[in-house]
C-alpha cells in the first residue's frame, strides 16, 4: 500500500495546555511512528475493606 | 526523513518536574514510561515495604505490540517548510511528560495507573 501525504501550511496561534501528566506529550513537528500504550486499572476488586497486615516481604537485594 | 522545521514565537512553563522533557530540536527516539500507583486510606499509616510494584499484574504485564500486517510505503510532501505556532502555554508538566518542539522519528510513551481505596471499616 502507498500511502501519499501532501502537508499544506500550518500555522497555529495559540497553545494553551494546562497539565500534562503521565507520560503524555505536546508535539510540534513530523514524526514517522508514534506508539501509545496505557493501562489504567480501577476495578471493583481494587477496593480493600478492612484490616489488612503487610505480610513480611523480603527486603529486594540491591 | 525530510522533516519540517517548527518555529515557536514564545513557550511559557511554570513547572516541569524531574522525570518530564522539555525537547527544543529534533530527535532520533522518545520512550516515555510512567508507572503509578495510587492508595487511598482511611487512616493514614503507610508501611515501607507496602504496595511494591511487582504485586501487580498491572505493571508486570507485557505489552502485545501491534504487528503491521502489510508493509506501507508513505511519501510525504511538504508545500510549507517549517510548522509556525506564535504562543505555546504548557503550566504543568508531570510524570514523565514530554513537551517536544521540533521532529523525531519514533516515539513511544508507555503509562501504568492503579489505583487502590482502602476502607478500614468492616465488611458488614
Amino acid at each position: 500500500m502507498i500511502y501519499k501525504v501532501i502537508n499544506g501550511e500550518i500555522r497555529v496561534g495559540a497553545v494553551n495546555i494546562v497539565n500534562l501528566a503521565s507520560a503524555a506529550s505536546l508535539f510540534i513537528g513530523d514524526c514517522n511512528s508514534i506508539v501509545l500504550k496505557t493501562i489504567n486499572e480501577t476495578p471493583p476488586e481494587s477496593y480493600i475493606v478492612g484490616v489488612t497486615q503487610p505480610e513480611e516481604t523480603p527486603e529486594p537485594t540491591p | 526523513m525530510n522533516s519540517r522545521t517548527s518555529h515557536v514565537h514564545s513557550l511559557t512553563n511554570i513547572s516541569i518536574d524531574s522525570s518530564s522533557v522539555l525537547q527544543i530540536g529534533d530527535s532520533q527516539k522518545v520512550d516515555a514510561q510512567s508507572y503509578i500507583l495510587a492508595v487511598q486510606r482511611d487512616k493514614v499509616i503507610f508501611f515501607e515495604n507496602e504496595f511494591l510494584f511487582r504485586d501487580y499484574v498491572a505493571f508486570c504485564e507485557p505489552f502485545p505490540l501491534p504487528s503491521d500486517c502489510e508493509p506501507i510505503t508513505t511519501m510525504t510532501f511538504h508545500e510549507n517548510p517549517s510548522i509556525r505556532v506564535d504562543k505555546v502555554n504548557v503550566s504543568f508538566a508531570a510524570a514523565s511528560a514530554v513537551i517536544h518542539i521540533g521532529s523525531s522519528e519514533c516515539v513511544e510513551m508507555e503509562t501504568r495507573v492503579k489505583n487502590i481505596r482502602h476502607l478500614v471499616r468492616n465488611k458488614r
